[in-house]
């Protein structure tokens, strides 16, 4: 007998925009174009106007004046890297850790304090949160929707930055910036292979007309994960970014795609964690309207969609255990479906302002709101959707009252449904010391909004209308997780010397860490499941303190010529509240990572790479068992850059972990040398 | 009979509505004045007629025959202007104006195929279309021009005065500026620069040629090609440019809107003003001078772009000022 844990309701149709209403939103655009020229002859270069293209939220705020340490990994760090994996690249990025939680599920974190799971760091995507709504919530790097070569560059803010992008920047926050589709090659191809089954292949192609820029791009991304497990992927994408600019001062910006992730999950011979086939599909849409004025002014006003479906569903033989035997007069065992397959929305609005008060003063500032929808029969038990809202307001002054001193004040106030109205405040001064040093100081408060799985769960296993089993109760309520940082940088750009030295000391004091607790069943003693008499909820718990420095030393005499050392050296204190919690967060990232990577550029288009990783004892999983020894991992890259078919193209091989067999994220876990090659054609 | 001779039309009016006597003598006081006028001599003597021929009656055109006029009226020149578009010029005879001043592309074309006596200044086009006028025409010492272009030292001594780290300069050229570029990197060799120059041909050679131009930055300067420059394309090459951290330097106000970092050019207005001077002169006796480039020029800096790639940069009028005493030590 199979019988299944849902309820009737169906999923609600997968919005996706397709390509067609895409195309057809920008033929109906085409009505209006560029504002007429006004000049004739060949005069008319001097003369007329033309569009606005960096105005101040374009442009990427100089390293001496942020009021945080940010990294910027550009696009000739991403090629040269080798990685495949967005997360992989945060590998580069001081303070950072990354691994694979099993094959085919990356995660990273900063500071440590992440377990199977980037839930306590943000991605966004031109803007777009890739901060899933689901259960734990967290980064789904391979539902990303962005391909790696599309990349424009990446700003990694080391540390937390609510005040600028809400809740969930909590312990560092990675701005992906992809290239404006008129500013793409016609057409690109890719495709690499190799060992660990990697098999990747990526087109895109661009298209132009006058104002009006269109680029698409579809990606084939597989691999078997680690040796003797089921974890390989399937990721799959379609992205298509769109640019037009209606006139000089008004530009459209739109983005849509669609993603699947097969992911192989699941352990043999584990009846209740079988191996199986599961998917997560993405499609979003997203429009931003950016007004640019001539002084550098502007305003943008974006809105984006996002639909996320998650389907897992496998079958158990599931024991009966004698009492609900006796109880319900059941047979010995069953055939349950555990079906965890979910579907999530989510709105999102936002205007922002960048304005220019007087000489020595700036402000950005803006509103949004955010609506998340969340469907989970097996999650939410009985109300299967949970909704959500959040609004916020946000600002931030920058007050530079001599050359040498720049004040920024900022903070940004959020009425979210789950966790009541909180105000996450960022203050930070920038002395030049010369034209080439500078100091910051910066305090800054930031919080990690409780997800609707962490609130509201109530996973019950019902046959024939009797609780079987009671795995999760609802919180109730809980209070975000809050940071408390204080910093202190140092940032020489010797130009003369091609070197940048960029120095991070820190304490971040983190609270009320959301925990699992286990708590007495609330049901009649005779229902008790014996073999689990208690559920799983969640309470602010946890405290950690993580103090420590990082810096980052790059030479880089040109642009695909350099060489970077990189250092962490953190501390982790963590207490306890109650007795029923363990000291885990300790061990969460290693007391020193560090990296030394470079790329050289030999000649005759030959281009050599290579990174070396070193991680400290860590455990990722926080249990005792899974004490990780220290491991080092060892990549190379050679590429051989040529013109072929009126285009350039490039071959290219990469090592990765050479050297020795890690265990990365479980000891039993096993990394092995892996070599993969492949191509790649640009016109 | 004699209110016909005066020459200003309110003047006739108020002599039309006074009564007989009183005109009369008011008359005869004018007369006396503009005899006096005429017979004191003075540059005011020869009020002479200048055409006026714009390409179009709007815009950078209208702007600089505003100039043009306040300009004259602040010498308290005298002369009328007969302020034309190209299209009325095509139909119109010149015979009767004393100087011709052809403003744009557009008009330089309607005269050049027009035959008439008066001298031919040809303004607010570059060079380059200048040098295409025929032969002939050029050499016939009744045409000359101010064009809109900036001289190449100035151009080069922006970039050493403005940006005095920067040694690599980089140069796209098109089917249109090879001279204007050659021209443009000697300067920058004379000053010790080191310029850099891809050729291009078609718009998608652009981003190519920007990443072989700066394998180590530089700064990248604009040439006034219309077929590399134009507003399609200069979005591109400023975000191009602004992806390797390289500083566009532009030759137009839209070009620093835009997101060049810093620009030289002259506007219509400073053009105007200055046609003003030469048809003083030229009216006024002193033969037809040289083609030549702007004298008057402002420089525009985009300061958001400036603190974005942490350069840090001299005001507008300091720059001014310097470039100024380099050519006037």
């Amino acid at each position: 007998m199979t019988y299944s844990l849902h309820c009737g309701k169906r999923y609600p149709r997968a919005c996706a925009l397709s390509v067609q209403t895409l195309l057809r939103i920008f033929a109906s655009l085409g009505l209006c174009g560029v504002c007429s020229s006004v000049v004739a002859g060949d005069e008319s270069a001097f003369l007329d106007d033309s569009p606005v293209v960096l105005s101040a939220s374009r442009l990427s705020q100089p390293l001496r004046d942020a009021p945080g340490a940010v990294t910027v990994l550009d696009r000739e760090q991403i090629r040269a890297s080798g990685l495949r994996d967005i997360s992989d690249l945060l590998r580069l990025v001081p303070g950072f850790i990354a691994t694979n939680a099993y094959g085919s599920y990356p995660v990273a974190g900063y500071h440590g304090l992440t377990r199977d799971r980037s839930n306590r760091m943000l991605v966004l995507i031109d803007g777009r949160s890739a901060y899933s709504p689901y259960f734990l919530g967290g980064v789904e790097w391979n539902n990303l929707g962005v391909d790696i070569d599309d990349i424009e560059r990446i700003e990694v803010v080391r540390g937390s930055d609510s005040a600028a992008y809400g809740a969930n920047a909590f312990l560092g926050v990675v701005n992906i910036t992809t290239r404006k589709a008129m500013d793409s090659e016609r057409f690109t191809a890719s495709k690499q292979q190799g060992d660990g089954g990697i098999d990747d292949v990526s087109v895109a192609g661009t298209v132009k007309s006058g104002d009006l820029g269109l680029r698409i791009r579809a990606r084939q991304q597989r691999d078997t994960g680690f040796a003797n497990f089921y974890d390989g992927r399937n990721l799959e994408l379609l992205d298509i970014r769109g640019d037009y600019q209606i006139s000089n001062q008004l530009a459209l910006e739109t983005h849509a795609g669609a993603n699947k992730a097969g992911i192989a999950r699941g352990n043999y011979g584990d009846t209740g964690d079988p191996p199986r086939w599961t998917t997560v599909q993405q499609s979003y849409a997203l429009a931003r309207l950016r007004k640019s004025e001539a002084n550098g002014d502007d305003w943008t006003l974006s809105y984006y969609h996002q639909h996320e479906l998650g389907q897992d569903a496998f079958t158990q033989n599931y024991l009966i255990p004698v009492p609900l035997r006796v109880l319900f007069g059941l047979p010995a065992s069953l055939n349950i479906t555990t079906d965890s397959s979910y579907q999530t929305n989510r709105d999102d609005i936002e205007f922002e302002r960048f304005q220019t008060l007087s000489d020595t003063t700036r402000a950005v500032w803006g509103l949004g709101w955010r609506h998340d929808s969340i469907y989970s029969p097996l999650l939410f038990y009985g109300v299967n959707t949970i909704n959500t809202q959040e609004a916020r307001l946000f600002g931030n002054l920058e007050w530079r009252p001599a050359a040498k001193w720049l004040f920024n004040a900022g903070a940004m106030i959020e009425k979210a449904s789950l966790s009541g109205t909180k105000t996450a405040p960022r203050l930070a001064v920038n002395y030049h010391a010369s034209s080439q040093q500078t100091v910051r100081a910066a305090w800054s408060r930031a919080y990690r909004t409780p997800t609707s799985y962490e609130v509201d769960s109530n996973t019950k296993y019902i046959y024939d209308g009797k609780v079987l089993r009671w795995t999760d109760e609802p919180a109730g309520s809980l209070r975000p997780e809050r940071v408390t940082a204080w910093e202190l940088g140092y940032l020489a750009e010797l130009h003369s010397l091609a070197t940048t030295l960029d120095v991070r000391i820190f304490d971040e004091k983190v609270e009320d860490m959301i925990q699992d607790a286990k708590i007495p069943l609330n049901v009649p003693a005779d229902q008790l499941s014996p073999d689990r008499p208690e559920a799983r909820t969640s309470v602010n718990g946890d405290r950690a303190r993580i103090d420590g420095i990082e810096y980052q030393l790059m030479w880089r005499p040109s642009r695909r010529n350099w060489l970077s050392i990189a250092q962490t050296f953190m501390n982790i204190r963590s207490s306890e509240v109650g007795n029923q919690f363990e000291v885990r967060n300790q061990r969460s990232a290693p007391h020193v990572v560090t990296v030394i990577s470079g790329s050289h550029e030999v000649g005759y288009g030959v281009n050599l790479s290579a990174a070396h990783y070193r991680y400290g004892r860590m455990n990722w999983e926080q249990t005792e068992q899974e004490n990780l020894p220290p491991y080092h991992r060892t990549d190379l890259r050679l590429g051989y850059e040529f013109g072929a078919g009126g285009g350039k193209a490039e071959i290219f091989l990469i090592a990765q972990y050479l050297g020795q067999v890690n265990n990365e994220f479980k000891q039993r876990y096993t990394t092995d040398r892996r070599i993969f090659g492949g191509f790649r054609w640009e016109y | 009979m004699l209110s016909q001779l005066l020459p200003i039309r309110p003047m006739r009016a108020l002599l039309c509505a006074l009564p007989g006597p009183f005109a009369r003598a008011l008359e005869c006081l004018c007369f006396a004045f503009v005899l006096l006028l005429v017979t004191t001599g003075g540059r005011e003597a020869s009020a002479a007629t200048i055409a006026v021929v714009l390409s179009e009656s709007r815009g950078a055109y209208q702007e600089f025959a505003d100039a043009l006029r306040a300009e004259l009226r602040r010498d308290q020149q005298t002369h009328e202007l007969l302020v034309i578009d190209s299209e009325q010029a095509a139909s119109r005879s010149l015979a009767d104006v004393q100087l011709v001043i052809g403003v744009g592309g557009k008009a330089m074309d309607v005269l050049a195929a027009k035959d008439f006596k008066a001298p031919l200044l040809l303004t607010l086009i570059p060079r380059s279309s200048y040098d295409k006028l025929p032969a002939a025409r050029r050499d016939d010492h009744k045409t000359t021009g101010l064009f809109i272009d900036q001289p190449p030292t100035r151009y080069i001594d922006l970039v050493r005065v403005a940006l005095p780290d920067a040694d690599r300069i980089g140069l796209l050229a098109g089917r249109d500026s090879h001279d204007n570029v050659a021209r443009l990197a000697q300067v920058a060799r004379d000053r010790k620069l080191h310029p850099a120059v891809e050729t291009i041909n078609s718009e998608g050679e652009i981003y190519p040629a920007i990443q072989r131009l700066f394998p180590d930055g530089g700064v990248l300067l604009a040439t006034p090609d219309t077929t590399i420059f134009n507003t399609q394309t200069i979005p591109n090459i400023i975000l191009s440019a602004y992806r390797f951290r390289v500083p566009v330097v532009g030759f137009s106000q839209g070009s620093v809107k835009s997101g060049a970092l810093i620009a030289l050019f002259s506007t219509p207005s400073q053009l105007g003003t200055q046609s003003a001077e030469i048809a003083s002169k030229v009216l006024a006796g002193t033969p037809l001078p040289a083609p030549q480039y702007p004298r008057i020029f402002s420089v525009g800096i985009n300061t958001v772009v400036a603190r974005s790639l942490s350069i840090e940069m001299e005001s507008e009028s300091v720059i001014h000022d310097r470039l100024d005493k380099a050519e006037h030590p």
